[in-house]
């Protein structure tokens, strides 16, 4: 099979949706050794002036046809494209975009991810610019797309509570594939507690509930014997203006600690050496940090709304979502009771063992066999 | 008096959206308020020349300053600096004009020597620029800064506008004058029966957030089980996106239900609220939302969000909602369709916030600010002109809108070129 992977968004500072394409695109490089895989790190309306930082994957079934190529002529191989007048380069069967994006993709097959639905479903925790972009793409696709790829099963059914009549969406076929953590799972899992800080990973946007987790931080000082430190780490993010000024403030007093957009092996680094993670988040489509905590043997404190529990399973502790105070609580509970925190990381770490990229990459790959043969 | 007002701006049918009729609307008043002591000077476009000889009366004159036919947009605007700037110099001084009254908000004709008066109909540009292409935000940009500097009063449509525009271009208050646009009763009330259907005239302009709405009338049509369910109409210049939205209606799965009905007179608008039984209004930016107060007028319970001028216009007498939010949006269809109480109650509150406005009231308010704008002009230096800041403004722009055409060209004219030649092949 000819496979074509949209890689637009790993040629910038990555975020979720950069990582995800990254990870899979390598994943089934590698599983898929038999099939033609063709990278696009041109993909529709995403273009990059630059697309030395994207994916490389040094495999002699992989090409990357856009990899150098400049703004301009990516720009006119599209077009050229959605005017039905070229096909991608590759001539792909099967096209899985990432990047919200639903173009036209001459005579090959169309696979959406739908990341989530949280533009509609909680509007207000976005920008207007990626509201608008993750609507326009989600309707393009609609018209578009043969099958549509999520990553929670909670995410499917939202998709199909939003498009309850639309019978493009329901005669399309749909596949829930998890995804995995980018650090392999530890040999061992802890057996006492550790030293470190809290840690809290994320872009700062509304969506993560930050300030509610300062508020509980705060409380928990209070409370607390130990005292530990705050730590956070993600990208500059939206909407948060409050949240950086109060985060300055607390770092000055040297409670609070913000690392930024930190590498890979930092943000492992991280998640090893924290006592807990702690992750309040109002939604997520997936919810990876999570899962990468687990990996890591660091035991998670995470909200039980939309795919967490997917996630979380039986092994990380449920805040309630009510309040600032019962988070602290947790946070408290956690740092009092030492079998529960040994018990975490046990479970944590065993649970990450169960999903794996190679294990989506053979669940992509099958449902992309199940798409070929239907009608576009 | 005698004031000219540039109308070259203005599109034949609907393209210039609700802000054509209130223009228009407006300068009747006007007419109608002080009769003979004023003189209006139509500058027109060839396509619209005709509306503004219908409106002209014995003591006023119309003169097609511009000629839009077959013209591009680059040709049109080339004319509108030379020719036409000239002719409409002339024209000033010839009739020795007041004040130069300009609705569409244009800079096209500002003089040094006469007082400029001129309407913002929203900050859509800056607020909602994903409503335009990149160039048109920044050619808005380029005219609004232009603006700022050259006119004496700045007439908006309400207080939302009006705080906007200060915290943006940094305005002096007394600088701006607020008119609401409460022109509801310039439609009939023909006495028709109800229908079941919401209605939502609008223009297919990204803002107007059809997209979100026809999303949630699907959810609507499911969850609707005990009864008939209510139709949807649209009113609207069908231009290109009214057509995808079409089809997307289609993939939607609702195109029965859903009626598209173009661009429609007033007569026939008027039928339509008539009929309707309840108007959906989920627009995310508006300067006054002019269905707003007609749909009021005509008895009919509103739907709207709370974004910009809505609630200032609205008060208490609508059903707000979030209407980014599709599942939300279709509770509050299903709520208003089911529940005839609320519906009267809003159709009350409605009636009772329509006390608030007054159309006479607004015109009388405007000829006064027209009066001073002649009397009293905002004397030169507080207008803030400063030319070398100007040219510097004038080379950004005009800098970027040529790196942007070069862009555009160096893709488009390989592909015009590969398209030429399998042509003649």
């Amino acid at each position: 099979m000819r496979i074509g992977l949209d890689v637009a968004q790993t040629c910038h500072e990555r975020h979720g949706c950069g990582w995800v394409a990254d990870q899979v695109a390598t994943a089934i490089s590698a599983v898929c050794s038999g099939d033609d895989v063709i990278l696009y790190h041109q993909f529709g309306d995403w273009l990059n002036w630059d697309t030395s930082e994207g994916t490389r994957i040094g495999r002699s079934n992989v090409s990357a046809p856009f990899m150098g190529s400049s703004w301009i002529g990516a720009r006119i191989a599209w077009k050229r494209i959605q005017a039905g007048r070229a096909n991608l380069p590759g001539d792909p069967e099967v096209v899985h975009s990432f990047c919200f994006q639903a173009p036209v993709v001459g005579g090959a097959r169309l696979i959406y991810t739908v990341h989530d639905l949280s533009f509609w479903i909680h509007p207000e925790f976005t920008t207007e610019t990626n509201r608008l972009e993750c609507q326009h793409g989600m309707l393009d696709a609609i018209h578009l797309a043969s099958g549509f790829c999520f990553f929670s099963e909670h995410s499917r059914r939202d998709f199909f509570a939003l498009f309850p009549l639309a019978e493009r969406a329901k005669e399309r076929a749909t596949t829930v594939q998890p995804l995995a953590s980018r650090f392999p799972s530890l040999p061992i899992s802890r057996s006492s507690f550790f030293a470190g800080p809290w840690l809290s990973i994320g872009a700062m946007e509304p969506r993560k509930n930050c300030d509610l987790l300062l508020d509980a931080y705060e409380i928990y000082r209070g409370k607390s014997k130990c005292g530990r430190k705050l730590c956070f780490a993600g990208g500059k993010g939206w909407q948060s203006e409050s949240t950086w000024k109060r985060i300055a403030d607390l770092q000055r007093t040297g409670a609070v600690e913000h690392r930024g957009y930190v590498s890979d092996s930092e943000l492992q680094r991280l998640y090893q050496q924290a006592f807990g993670f702690v992750f309040p988040s109002h939604f997520e489509g997936f919810g990876l940090p999570v899962l990468e905590s687990m990996s890591q043997s660091c035991p998670v404190i995470t909200s039980s709304n939309s795919s967490l529990p997917e996630v979380g399973g039986e092994a990380v502790l449920y805040w309630d979502g009510k309040s600032a105070e019962t988070l602290a609580e947790s946070m408290l509970r956690l740092e009092a009771d030492e079998n529960l925190y040994v018990r975490l990381s046990k479970d944590g770490l065993e649970r990450s063992r169960s999903f794996s990229w190679e294990k989506t990459a053979v669940g992509l790959r099958q449902f992309y066999e199940q798409v070929l043969p239907t009608e576009r | 008096m005698k004031i000219a007002v540039d109308l070259t701006p203005m599109r034949p049918g609907g393209e210039n959206g609700g802000i054509k009729p209130a223009i228009l609307e407006f300068l009747k008043g006007l007419k109608q308020y002080l009769g003979d002591s004023l003189c209006l000077l139509f500058l027109t476009a060839d396509d619209t020349h005709h509306e503004a000889v219908l409106l002209a009366g014995t003591n006023d004159s119309a003169f097609c300053v511009l000629r839009r036919a077959g013209k591009g947009n680059f040709a049109q605007t080339l004319q509108l600096a030379t020719q036409s700037k000239r002719i409409v110099r002339n024209l000033l001084q010839k009739h020795a004009v007041d004040l130069l009254y300009s609705p569409f908000g244009t800079v096209s004709f500002m003089s040094d020597r006469i007082p400029m008066v001129a309407m913002i109909a929203d900050t859509l540009h800056r607020d909602f620029p994903f409503s335009f292409p990149a160039q048109t935000t920044e050619s808005r940009e380029f005219q609004f800064r232009k603006l700022v500097n050259a006119v004496d009063y700045l007439q908006v449509n309400s207080q939302f506008t009006a705080e906007r525009l200060k915290l943006l271009y940094d305005l002096m208050p007394e600088q701006i004058f607020i008119t609401h646009l409460p022109i509801q009763e310039g439609l009939p009330v023909p006495i028709a029966r109800r229908e079941p259907f919401f209605f939502y005239p609008a223009n297919f302009w990204l803002h107007k957030n059809h997209e979100v709405l026809l999303v949630a009338y699907q959810i609507y049509l499911t969850q609707n089980v005990e009864s008939a369910p209510w139709g949807l109409v649209f009113t609207g210049h069908l231009d290109e996106r009214a057509h995808s939205l079409q089809k997307l209606a289609k993939n939607l799965g609702i195109a029965a239900h859903v009626k598209f009905l173009g661009h429609v007179p007033e007569m026939e608008l008027a039928k339509i609220y008539a009929t309707a039984s309840c108007l959906v209004f989920p627009s995310l930016h508006e300067g006054f939302g002019i269905p707003i107060v007609q749909a009021m007028n005509f008895g009919l319970p509103v739907i709207c969000g709370r974004d910009t001028s809505n609630p200032e216009i609205a008060g208490n007498a609508a059903f707000y909602v979030d209407t980014r939010n599709p599942a939300k949006l279709a509770e509050a269809l299903l709520t208003v369709a089911r529940d005839e109480r609320l519906r009267s109650e809003l159709v009350a509150l409605g009636k009772e916030r329509l006390k608030a406005f007054d159309f006479s009231t607004e015109v009388a308010r405007l000829a006064d600010l027209f009066a001073n704008a002649t009397a009293r002009r905002i004397p030169a230096p507080k207008r803030k002109r400063n030319r070398l800041k100007d040219c510097w403004l004038a080379g950004i722009y005009y800098a970027r809108a040529i790196a942007r055409k070069a862009l555009h060209a160096a893709v488009e004219v390989p592909l015009r070129l590969e398209r030429l030649s399998t042509l003649m092949l």
